[in-house]
């Protein structure tokens, strides 16, 4: 006996780029799981994604598909969110290779993932900057982000000494 | 002019706060304080997401000297406090942060006793978020050693929350209401004059969701039988959510005596430091499932199993042992039980009393060197009448076997100047032994001269004279009690024995070996 089929659901990015979908890879997305079930009836519109592109929208779809039929992190799960980013950043294999791209493309799945709700890419996404940022002094930070130091010399006098007990710890 | 700073690769300018935020906390989780406080310097804008960031600075150790300007930055999120207090200076950043105990979710307490009295206070108001706390006594070069006593004030009805206690050689009341909800107990330096194991099985029996749960002790034989045999015994605690067994100790009779009362998970693992053994729970099933029906009055059924398993040790120092063997061809493993610590039967459990006379099919007697009141050895006899197998290992078997024949009378095969002999010795009629061929009784087999249904008799000696003659009365007799051997083994070194008594033996036993 054949399988039923899966629904198919179309959304349109930014760009005008379209994809069809299988419901269950989009609904990776707590956002787009919320808007499909607020909607009753069959739509053939395409579900429009005005913060994502599409080439960064099929790096995402990539990685909803790697994982779909994985469990979605309940509301306690979110909870207890913190318990587990304190303790690792450690990323799987997979995920480590999914998320080998240049820094434009990591921030915008940052931000995809982020906008689209799905904690597990955020957090793919997070700990990937965090992990870059690991083990650097501020100076090699800044030129890692390209960003100005714009302390006033007395901040940044004021801040060293609110935080001296912490150096060599 | 922050404005001017992000250009190409990346405008994280554009990067919301809470991403930042998050971020970072990943970072202050896996990286040294050193290094995660770096994003402090960096700009004024990751200056001020991580400032204002609470989680960031909801890991408080005593350490900090400014842990009242950290406490300031962790808002109202609950904290995660790690106090050492080893000298004034902790002492006072230490009491800082107990100030903040309502909202402390875990909380690790290291101290040295003679600064415990002054944080004691902190700990008496309620902790409604503490979910984990861990006690440690500092270890002092003193003598006698100060413990840390948690006492029975310290968070009483104030902990629902409570979920992992560790406690780190501090005495700790066993009662106390802060156990109930406990899923996780470790108490490491636990001495046993602190509690008796069965209040030990109480408290455990007041913890019904106790998950896991690790002991570290360091008993003494003296102290473990007083305090073992010192209140009724607790049967069956139910511990159904119970899957992590850690005993790490001296004593593995305790450890087995412990688990023989817990009603545990099937998907239990067990560890036993104490013996260097660890198992699965469905390891010994068979000796666990005997020892409880022991326990419970009920007869071990000797199932084939079983009955080439259960094998009797005396090993005698300042308990009385039973040893259990489970064999499966290509290894063995072992349990010990202490059946009691004191020199007479009526000082013996109930339980441990009916093990003595369970049906025994074989006995292997190892040491026996020190003395066994009569009472205990009377109340042995019973099982020996119905022995198969008797392995006798050693010349330690000397005690046993002067036992037996004291108990029996089969006398009067004692050594010349043995006084008991002299006056206890009754003359065995029907044996037909020529006392001048009894020169080489330093083993008095003869008392193996009782009614016995045994079919095999294994000796195994390393040293001293076998006295084959003690054997030959011992055969005769069962002989004459129409029992005849069907294998008697010996395997000696540097054994001497007389070859013409050897020879009148062979007749006396279907199949006689001498290795």
């Amino acid at each position: 006996m054949a399988a039923p089929a899966t629904q198919q659901i179309k959304i349109r990015c930014n760009d005008e780029k379209e994809f069809t979908v299988d419901r269950d890879v989009l609904e990776r997305s707590v956002l787009i799981k919320n808007m499909l079930e607020d909607v009753t009836e069959q739509q053939d519109a395409p579900i429009p994604l005005p913060n994502v592109s599409g080439p960064v929208m099929a790096k995402v779809l990539e990685y909803c598909t790697h994982h779909r039929g994985e469990p979605l992190p309940s509301a306690d799960t979110e909870q207890s969110q913190d318990e587990t980013r304190k303790r690792t950043t450690d990323i799987s294999e997979w995920d480590q290779k999914f998320i080998t791209v240049d820094q434009e493309m990591l921030f915008e799945i940052i931000l995809a993932a982020n906008y689209l709700d799905i904690k597990s890419l955020l957090d793919v996404g997070c700990k990937t900057v965090a992990n870059m940022i690991k083990g650097k002094t501020p100076e090699e930070i800044r030129k890692l982000f390209n960003i100005v130091n714009d302390f006033t010399p007395e901040e940044e006098a004021q801040i060293k000494k609110e935080n001296e007990w912490a150096e060599d710890r | 002019m922050q404005t001017n700073a992000h250009r190409s690769p990346v405008d994280v300018d554009g990067v919301p706060p809470e991403i930042w935020s998050r971020i970072f906390s990943f970072l202050q989780a896996t990286a040294k304080l050193n290094d995660w406080i770096q994003i402090t310097y960096v700009c004024r804008h990751w200056s001020e997401i991580s400032l204002g960031s609470p989680l960031l600075w909801s890991n408080i150790s005593t350490s900090n000297p400014h842990s009242d300007a950290w406490i300031k930055r962790s808002g109202k999120v609950p904290l995660c406090a790690e106090l050492r207090i080893d000298s004034v200076e902790s002492l006072s950043a230490s009491c800082v942060v107990l100030q903040e105990l309502p909202r402390i979710k875990e909380l690790q307490i290291a101290v040295v006793p003679l600064l415990w009295d002054k944080i004691r206070p902190y700990l008496g108001v309620e902790a409604p978020a503490l979910e984990s706390f861990t006690l440690q006594r500092i270890e002092m070069y003193t003598r006698p050693i100060p413990y840390v006593s948690l006492p029975d004030d310290v968070f009483v009805r104030t902990t629902p929350s409570l979920q992992r206690l560790s406690i780190q050689d501090s005495r700790v009341d066993i009662r106390s209401p802060i156990f109930t909800g406990l899923t996780q107990l470790k108490i490491q330096g636990l001495k046993c004059n602190w509690f008796s194991p069965d209040n030990l099985l109480l408290a455990l029996q007041r913890m019904p969701l106790l998950e896991s749960f690790y002991f570290g002790y360091e008993f003494f034989g003296r102290e473990l039988a007083a305090a073992l045999f010192s209140s009724p015994d607790p049967g069956m605690i139910p511990l159904p959510n119970l899957i992590d067994i850690d005993l790490n100790g001296n004593f593995f009779d305790w450890d087995l005596y412990i688990l023989s009362h817990i009603n545990f998970s099937s998907k239990a693992t067990f560890s036993f430091c104490s013996d260097v053994i660890s198992h699965h729970a469905t390891s010994f099933p068979r000796i666990l499932r005997a020892y409880e029906q022991a326990r419970n009055h009920t007869p071990i059924p000797m199932d084939t199993a079983l009955e080439n398993e259960l094998v009797f040790t005396l090993e005698v120092q300042e308990c009385l042992y039973l040893r259990l063997h489970q064999s499966d061809g290509s290894r063995e493993e072992r349990l010990s039980i202490l059946l009691g610590g004191g020199w007479d039967i009526s000082e013996l459990r109930p339980w441990a009393r009916e093990l003595l006379s369970l049906p025994l099919s074989k006995i292997t007697i190892f040491e026996t060197d020190v003395l066994i009141s009569s009472s205990v050895w009377q109340r042995l006899l019973p099982a020996f009448e119905q022995l198969k197998t008797l392995n006798l290992t050693d010349l330690g078997a000397t005690a046993f076997l002067y036992h037996l024949n004291r108990v029996y009378n089969v006398g009067p095969q004692f050594h010349e100047g043995d006084e008991e002999a002299e006056t206890e010795g009754q003359p065995n009629e029907g044996l037909d032994i020529e006392q001048e061929d009894r020169n080489d009784t330093s083993l008095p087999f003869d008392a193996l001269a009782i009614p016995l249904n045994l079919t095999t008799i294994n000796i195994c000696t390393t040293d001293g004279v076998l006295p084959l003659s003690g054997l030959e009365i011992a055969l005769k007799a069962q002989m004459l009690h129409g029992q005849q051997l069907g294998r008697l083994s010996i395997e000696s070194l540097w054994c001497q024995y007389d070859e013409q008594t050897a020879l009148r033996l062979t007749p006396l036993v279907h199949s006689f070996v001498v290795r």
